[in-house]
């Protein structure tokens, strides 16, 4: 759990993550309750774990071809095929080797990453919403029996988490990094085709294909959970206003006015565009998930429709 | 066409600008954020990463909406006219001539040369007129040549008492028109309320400390010549100051007195021996006009008196002629300068005789009537004179003859007539016989025949030694075949005790010379001939008192109604209130948001 904060001499010390913890009042009692919350809405709404598998048979049926029970197509027959599956009554009608398919029996494979930088928890609001969604994975995974493997992730590390610590809670967000930067996504040991969940507010100055590229590493697929305030896309920034960077410290004087803040949203909005189309070019569901409202609404309202969550059958 | 401000002192709406500045420094006080998107702004906003003082002012766009509303505030309260080419405005400016004017000399100077530039912006073109309240004075000035009235304005001197500027501001009035501007030009607000013919006061004084010489004179007490002088404090505070005689080249110790405020203090002392002239000089002040007053020992003009008449009428009129000053027995054979005459025919009197004329009860008009309360006339030589004792015989009215001036009637004939005929001496006729009359016993009688006398001796042409008031006439009469007169007096720039410098007199208005001023001693020659040796004196202690001296300055309300002859409002002035009014309601909609 331990980090090496990044120094940067010339600026103040930053607000830790931990602190905020503490000053939001997310206690492990706090943390259980919304896992219970969590795991109310697990049963309604899944993550699509499907493409997710591993190479041990497991409990989930699979996108692929398997070895399950459950009949999927027939195809023709190609040399080197396994002729345990040659369909010998269609031979026998037809005089053609075809191949009966079953769908394969999968234990999916989830690698959960939580964005630890200061500027995920400025906001009451957006990280409750962030360690919602943190609960929600836990409660999908655990429902799903997939294996899940928890990361913090701050600019300098990926900490994984045990998942005796995940199960109680008695984890603490890592020391401040002391610099505004992605997560340290390239130090995440991937499972190859695990489905990879972050969790990042995506407030970070890199091009998304960089980070995109890392997450997407060893054939995997990936959602990304982005909670956001209102606060950051819509400041009531105006007049002489002395701005501090919550993850690097620095200090700037701004004049603000009703252009300026304008001038300001669209920067903001053309950010997330920028992640949005770059998402959509490598088949990640990226869902942007506000921090008012009951999670499920959330989640149904801006996860379902970007395929980062489906309906759960039954 | 150029342009101008009706109300320059609209511009003063720009020191509301500084106020804001004030403001919005203390308005500095920034609110401190946490943000986590400090990279989103960078990109947006790099050149305030300093936070530098030009950069916020130049982006804060309620304190630029604040300073445009103040310019076009200003420009509005500035009242901005246009003065179209070819206009001409006429400015009179009427200079007080009273003598306290000299005290605020240099000022009046500087005052007049600025306001007058910013009276020439009023139009294209300006005529300027320049006259001393003194009317019986040339205008000093009159053209569109702003820099030669300014010199003629150098070159002016007030010697003036207190007077009346009325008639001058009138004259001025008449010479500008309607639509012309007066001003007069003195050192305190006018006393007597607004000024006539809508003359503007302007005044570049203020109030002085002023100890000065109130009176001075000359009198023999014990057949001994004494100067005596009254000292006069015309301050708020006690004063102190030093004095001396002058005498010649001599000059005595000097003295100090102490004058509580207001108070006046009588000098006197004997008149020094052997000369005829002494200055009494004080420590000078402020105002320096009145700070020396140079007296001569006076020699008035003597009158050789001569009487005709029956005998008891002599020795009943010489008493009362010997009640006026300085005169002595006409000599036998010649000319005397005052006649006493009784008579049944008043005749005609010669050009060179002042004569007073009794007319005489006979056997013939002798009556028993006595009559009294005559009426007397408004006449110089009748003024404050009480005649209602006057108990006399009524005698036959005289014919009346031509320069007859009534100046008491009996019923309605003349009992007293002054004849001043042109080519003949002054006539003081009684038409009563002072012998039958209680005339004698009355002060009107022996006032009236001491004025007359007084008439007499002023207009006897001889040599005179006097003290005079400065700036006014010494009435000055020079003999018939006087060919040149000259004033020798020290110019008026020059230090006390100059030498005198002589100038010509035209001898037609000799009579009207004047007394010189600043007080000094002068003397004026007739064909190189002493004829009046004289020193002028301050003339009027109102004329020290500066204790309500101020600066009254030019009044550009009253400038505007006049200019509006000559010049267009602008036009665009709706335009300026829009965007005023457009500028508040967005500087509004700026600060609404912050107020919520």
């Amino acid at each position: 759990m331990a980090a090496t904060p990044t120094a940067a001499s010339a600026v103040p010390p930053t607000t830790s993550a931990a602190s905020l913890f503490a000053q939001h009042g997310f206690t492990r009692e706090f943390r259980g309750g919304l896992q219970a919350l969590a795991e109310s809405i697990a049963p309604r709404l899944r993550l699509p774990l499907r493409a997710a598998r591993s190479s041990m048979s497991g409990q989930w049926l699979g996108a692929g071809i398997g070895a399950s029970l459950e009949f999927q197509d027939h195809r023709q027959y190609y040399p080197g095929d396994d002729p345990r599956h040659l369909n010998w009554a269609a031979y026998a009608r037809t005089g053609q080797h075809t191949m009966k398919m079953y769908r394969e029996e999968v234990s999916p494979r989830l690698d959960v990453v939580l964005d630890c930088s200061t500027s995920m928890f400025l906001g009451r609001g957006k990280a409750r919403r962030a360690l919602e969604i943190f609960a929600f994975v836990q409660a999908c995974a655990l429902r799903a029996g997939a294996m899940l493997r928890a990361y913090l992730a701050d600019p300098a590390s990926a900490h994984a988490l045990p998942m005796d610590s995940l199960r109680s809670h008695a984890w603490d967000p890592l020391p401040p990094a002391n610099r505004s930067a992605p997560p340290a996504l390239d130090r995440v040991p991937w499972r190859a085709q695990s489905l990879r969940i972050i969790i990042t507010d995506l407030l970070y100055p890199v091009p998304p294909q960089d980070i995109l590229g890392h997450v997407l590493h060893s054939t995997g697929r990936a959602i990304v959970f982005c909670p956001w305030s209102k606060a950051e896309a819509e400041p009531d920034w105006d007049g002489q206003m002395e701005l501090r960077d919550c993850e690097s410290g620095e200090r700037r004087l701004c004049q603000f006015s009703s252009a300026r803040r304008e001038r300001f949203q669209a920067s903001y909005r053309r950010h997330f565009s920028l992640w949005d189309e770059a998402c959509a070019g490598r088949g990640v569901a990226l869902a942007r998930l506000g921090e008012d409202g009951p999670l499920l609404d959330c989640l149904m309202k801006s996860a379902l429709p970007v395929g980062a969550v489906e309906m759960a059958q039954g | 066409m150029h342009l101008i401000f009706a109300n320059p002192a609209g511009w003063f709406a720009l020191l509301g600008i500084p106020a804001l500045v004030i403001i919005h420094l203390l308005q500095r006080q920034s609110r401190r954020v946490e943000i986590s998107t400090m990279f989103l702004l960078e990109k947006q906003e790099v050149e305030s990463r300093a936070g530098r003082r030009i950069e916020r002012w130049r982006s804060s766009r309620l304190f630029w909406l604040q300073v445009a509303a103040m310019v076009l505030l200003s420009w509005l309260l500035s009242e901005p006219r246009w003065v179209e080419g070819g206009t001409l405005q006429r400015v009179a400016m009427v200079l007080d001539s009273s003598l306290a004017m000299e005290a605020f000399r240099s000022q009046t100077q500087k005052g007049i040369a600025a306001d007058s530039a910013t009276l020439a912006r009023g139009a294209a073109r300006t005529e300027w007129l320049l006259l001393e309240s003194d009317n019986t004075r040339p205008p000093l000035y009159h053209g569109e040549n702003r820099a030669e009235m300014l010199a003629a304005l150098d070159q002016w001197r007030a010697s003036l008492g207190p007077h009346d500027p009325a008639p001058a501001l009138r004259a001025a009035r008449v010479s500008v028109g309607d639509k012309g501007l007066v001003f007069f030009i003195t050192y305190r607000p006018p006393p007597n309320g607004p000024l006539p013919v809508e003359a503007q006061p302007l005044a570049y004084a203020h109030a002085l400390d002023n100890v000065g010489i109130s009176a001075a004179g000359v009198e023999l007490q014990n057949n001994q010549p004494v100067w005596h002088v009254l000292v006069c404090n015309q301050s708020n505070t006690m004063q102190k100051r030093a004095w001396w005689i002058e005498s010649g080249p001599q000059k005595s110790a000097a003295q100090t007195l102490e004058l509580q405020p207001g108070e006046t203090l009588a000098l006197q002392g004997a008149f020094p021996p052997n000369t005829e002239r002494m200055t009494f000089a004080l420590e000078p002040d402020g105002f320096t006009l009145d700070d020396r007053a140079p007296m001569v020992l006076p020699l008035p003009k003597q009158l050789a008196v001569a009487f005709r008449g029956p005998d008891d009428f002599i020795p009943y009129v010489k008493p009362i002629a010997q009640l006026i000053d300085n005169i002595a027995p006409a000599a036998e054979g010649t000319m005397p300068d005052l006649l006493f005459d009784l008579g049944d025919d008043p005749g005609f009197t010669p050009a060179a005789v002042a004569r007073v004329h009794f007319s005489e009860e006979n056997a013939a008009t002798s009556t028993d009537d006595v009559h009294a309360h005559p009426a007397p006339e408004k006449h110089p030589l009748m003024d404050a004179l009480n005649w209602s004792g006057l108990l006399y015989h009524p005698l036959k009215p005289l014919p009346r003859r031509k320069g007859d001036t009534t100046l008491m009637w009996d019923g309605v004939f003349p009992l007293i007539t002054l004849n001043e005929e042109i080519g003949r001496g002054p006539t003081l006729i009684f038409n009563f016989d002072p012998r039958h009359s209680n005339a004698s016993h009355l002060p009107a009688f022996v006032l009236l025949v001491n004025r007359f006398a007084e008439m007499a001796r002023q207009g006897k042409a001889a040599y005179e030694r006097n003290n005079f008031p400065a700036g006014l006439p010494i009435s000055l009469v020079v003999p018939r075949d006087a060919r040149e007169v000259k004033l020798e007096a020290p110019p008026p720039d020059a230090p006390a005790g100059a030498a005198p410098v002589a100038q010509d007199l035209p001898l037609a208005s000799a009579g009207a010379t004047r007394a010189p001023s600043p007080p000094e001693f002068f003397t004026v020659t007739v064909d190189g001939r002493p004829w009046v040796a004289g020193a002028s004196q301050f003339p009027d202690p109102r004329e020290s008192d500066f204790r309500d001296a101020r600066e009254i300055p030019l009044r550009a309300s009253a400038q505007v109604t006049r200019e509006a002859a000559h010049s267009q409002p602008d036009l665009l002035a709706p335009v300026w209130l829009l965007a005023l009014l457009g500028a508040l309601l967005a500087s509004w909609r700026e600060t609404a948001p912050r107020l919520k």
